[in-house]
């Protein structure tokens, strides 16, 4: 495996080669078959036949989901799937057309192109994230790790409870006051995405509220003050350091809850598309005519 | 030799620790998840033959690990053999395994075994693990921990679709399952499906096209092997506003080779027709094979020989054509349109007719040889003419009875009615009147037959044109296509050839080509049409 090798260019852009082709011999065969017919559409023997591929295309698209579940499994790599889902899925966009004839109208057939065109385009923004921007986590030092870092907070949230333990009301509140710095009411990920989600102090705010602070303190529980400030500004900056690699990883993740969603209405459409057509037409329609 | 092991394990149903005691006779105890193992345990990071502790001969006591999981003695990872001490601690997964070694040889040593993970999870106190609670920090900013997963929005989309598609389907207007506008006089169904398509789970049955097109039912040709269903040509919801207008393809897959049944010489017919432009022969004229012959028999135009136009009737285009022709008002020129009138279609022209189109110049007279009148006679049969003259000189008789002396004597008076019909039929049927158009037999002395014309009305019975069309919109002469100018004889046939066409309707010049722009598949009139109406006898007699 080349160390430059991504979903993109996968076992030597095996699929980038097979879009290509593909694309080529549809345009081709569609002039063709709509020099000969005349009036190209999905009745026909051709757009029919444009139209099973489109299916299977579709069905195989949706089988990446269950793919990417199955761990036990040598049926291809994960990465060549993924490389078979994007070029596969931007094939669609031809192929379903050439199925219409390109003809489109107000209804359900028209609906479940729509949609599908949708999970395409979501797609496309997908694949662009997952080549362009994982690089963006690295900048922040390491990686997002943030399954260890409820216990990180937790931690600092009993030590600054312990600090508190004993002192008087003021203290406490400030104490209550720090540990409820930032810490979520309600679920905030896509208002993180929007950039409304931050509720901490600045450092520099923080700081000079600490020092008004520490001369109302009594002076046995100044020290005790000043670490409880230390612990709050580690757990802010933890915070801050995790909320701008969430907003990321969210924005990046965005898209899934367009693709995933849309592709399974997609998949109603499809269905009342098909069975009404074949209701309607009966399975004669699939013979030559 | 044996070992003590003490085993203690947190029941979490119970919420209970449980300690079990058992003796391994041996100098070996087998640790792992399998069950030839001495000591059984369970859980993430013990693997089914996990580790030995034995006991040497040397009375020392040595932990083998055979497993990659990971053994670590008080803490250290370990790989392969190690010497145990008093009070090792050995960790097993989420086990601990406490070593206490006998300074006697001859006591067992104890293994004390401690599950160290679920007790300290379960047994939090409810207000611990309220204030953990409080702090699920991280997924509280996780797109997957929020309402809207994607779980949750694919069964909305999913219900909403199917919710959507429920709705189409029981309702009344189901435009939104329509896959295209349908064709301009479908439209007043009002997209009522159940209209055309009756039957669930296939296509629209020709029996439902019948309801309406009832005259469509007429095969196409009695000798075709297959006749295809009304859809198969008509293709409904597809943008097209005729369904009539269909392409080329539907005629030709039987046309480019074509199959009959029966036994008919396919010298008959064309086999291999293409297209227009693509092995359509020369076009065929409907005429009679012969003058005495009535029977109608289509031959090319190419084909000199039999082309010829045997319908008994007289006809010089070229003369009628001449510029200053005497007319009855003087010098006229005629134009084709003053005898061929175009009818209330304007596609064809209608049969020509003596009293409209030619009466005027050619007036049916003689002179009468008592008044030394000129008589003008009807354009009728000859026994009606015979009748008219009879009564005419019956009534001369009887009007000038007295001054031709004819008083009360029948047979002078028959005599002279005789004599007058007998010379005016001379002049009318031999002298240029009748016979100057019409074949006039004598059947006997004196009696006169007319042969029937049977203009043909239409010289191409398998296809249409639209002379209006052609004449009056594109502004064409009729004699770029009939060369009527040129003709001296009845016999020519003055229907122009397939090159004509072609020098309009081809691809290159853009006027249509298609077969459906001349040729009608349903209601064929063919020889019917050529021979215009029959007469009872003719209809009796199978003709």
């Amino acid at each position: 495996m080349r160390d430059d090798e991504n979903i993109l260019n996968y076992y030597n852009s095996l699929w980038l080669k097979v879009f290509i082709v593909s694309t080529i011999l549809l345009i081709a065969s569609y002039i063709i078959y709509a020099y000969y017919t005349g009036n190209p559409n999905g009745a026909t023997f051709i757009g029919i036949i444009y139209g099973i591929i489109g299916l299977i295309a579709i069905l195989l698209l949706m089988y990446y989901g269950i793919r990417k579940r199955t761990y036990n499994t040598t049926f291809g790599t994960l990465k060549g799937w993924l490389s078979f889902h994007i070029y596969i899925g931007l094939l669609t966009l031809l192929i379903v057309p050439m199925h219409a004839g390109f003809k489109f109208g107000m209804n359900v057939h028209t609906l479940s192109f729509v949609l599908m065109a949708v999970v395409v385009l979501s797609g496309i923004f997908g694949a662009y994230f997952y080549i362009n921007f994982p690089v963006r986590f690295t900048r922040y030092g390491n990686e997002l790790l943030y399954d260890g870092l409820d216990d990180e907070i937790n931690k600092l949230i009993n030590q600054m409870r312990a600090l508190a333990n004993d002192k008087n009301t003021f203290f406490i509140q400030r104490c209550e006051e720090a540990i409820a710095y930032g810490l979520p009411k309600a679920h905030k990920g896509w208002r993180l995405i929007l950039g409304s989600a931050r509720s901490t102090p600045s450092e520099s705010d923080y700081l000079k509220q600490v020092r008004e602070d520490l001369e109302r303190m009594p002076a046995s529980e100044r020290e005790d003050y000043q670490r409880l400030a230390v612990l709050s500004l580690q757990k802010m900056e933890l915070q801050n350091r995790f909320l701008s690699q969430m907003r990321i990883k969210n924005t990046l993740e965005a898209w899934l809850y367009i693709h995933v969603p849309v592709s399974f209405a997609m998949l109603i459409a499809l269905t009342i598309h098909i069975t009404s057509v074949i209701y309607y037409n009966g399975f004669t329609m699939f013979l030559p005519k | 030799m044996s070992f003590n092991i003490v085993i203690k394990r947190y029941i979490k149903e119970a919420r209970a620790e449980e300690t079990r005691r058992i003796k391994v006779e041996g100098s070996k105890v087998n640790i792992g998840t399998g069950a030839g193992n001495e000591i059984q345990l369970e859980g993430v990071g013990v693997s089914i033959k996990h580790a030995i502790v034995e006991k040497s001969d040397d009375n020392t006591y040595w932990l083998n690990d055979l497993d990659t999981d990971g053994t670590y003695i008080n803490n250290n990872l370990v790989s392969k053999r190690c010497q145990l001490s008093n009070q090792d601690e050995i960790k097993i997964g989420s086990y601990s395994l406490v070593t206490t070694i006998p300074n006697s040889p001859e006591e067992p040593a104890t293994l004390l075994i401690t599950q160290l993970a679920g007790k300290e999870e379960d047994t939090k106190s409810l207000a611990e693990k309220k204030i953990e609670e409080k702090i699920k920090y991280v997924s509280g900013y996780k797109l997957s921990t929020g309402l809207f997963t994607k779980a949750r929005l694919s069964v909305l989309g999913v219900a909403l679709l199917t919710g959507l598609s429920v709705f189409w389907i029981a309702g009344k207007d189901k435009t939104t399952l329509s896959p295209g506008v349908l064709s301009k006089a479908h439209t007043k169904f009002n997209n009522d499906c159940t209209r055309c398509h009756t039957v669930a789970w296939h296509t629209v049955l020709d029996k439902d096209c019948f309801e309406c097109h009832r005259d469509k039912k007429i095969p196409h040709n009695e000798n075709q092997i297959r006749t295809p269903n009304c859809t198969q040509c008509h293709f409904e919801h597809k943008g097209n506003p005729l369904l009539a207008d269909i392409e080329d393809r539907f005629c030709t897959q039987c046309h480019s080779d074509l199959k009959v049944k029966g036994y008919i010489p396919s010298s008959t017919y064309e086999t291999e027709i293409l297209g227009f432009e693509s092995g359509h022969p020369e076009f065929a004229v409907a005429v009679r094979l012969s003058e005495q012959n009535g029977k109608m028999v289509r031959v090319r135009l190419a084909d000199n020989n039999n082309l010829k136009d045997n319908t008994p009737i007289k006809l010089n285009h070229k003369v009628h054509l001449k510029p200053n022709l005497r007319g009855p008002d003087g010098p006229e020129n005629l134009r084709c349109e003053n005898c061929h009138r175009v009818d209330a279609s304007g596609e064809y022209t209608l049969p020509i007719e003596y009293e409209r189109d030619c009466q005027r110049c050619h007036t049916l007279e003689f002179l009468d040889r008592f008044s030394k009148a000129k008589v003008v006679v009807s354009h009728e049969a000859p026994d009606i003419v015979r009748r008219f003259l009879q009564n005419y000189y019956r009534e001369y008789a009887i009007n000038n009875i007295n001054r031709l002396g004819l008083g009360g004597n029948v047979n002078a008076v028959n005599q002279l009615v005789s004599s007058g019909v007998r010379d005016a039929e001379g002049v009318l049927f031999t002298k240029k009147q009748c016979d100057k158009c019409h074949t006039i037999k004598e059947i006997a002395s004196g009696l006169y037959e007319v042969e029937k014309p049977k203009i043909p009305l239409r010289w191409l019975p398998h296809s249409r044109f639209d002379h209006e069309l052609h004449v009056k919109n594109l502004r064409l002469k009729c004699s770029s296509c009939h060369e009527a100018e040129k003709s001296e004889m009845t016999t020519d046939v003055l229907m122009p050839s397939i090159d004509k066409c072609q020098e309009c309707h081809s691809l290159e010049d853009g006027a249509k080509t298609e077969c459906v722009l001349c040729h009608l598949y349903h209601q064929r009139k063919e020889m019917a049409a050529m021979e215009g109406s029959k007469s009872i006898k003719e209809i009796r007699e199978g003709r």
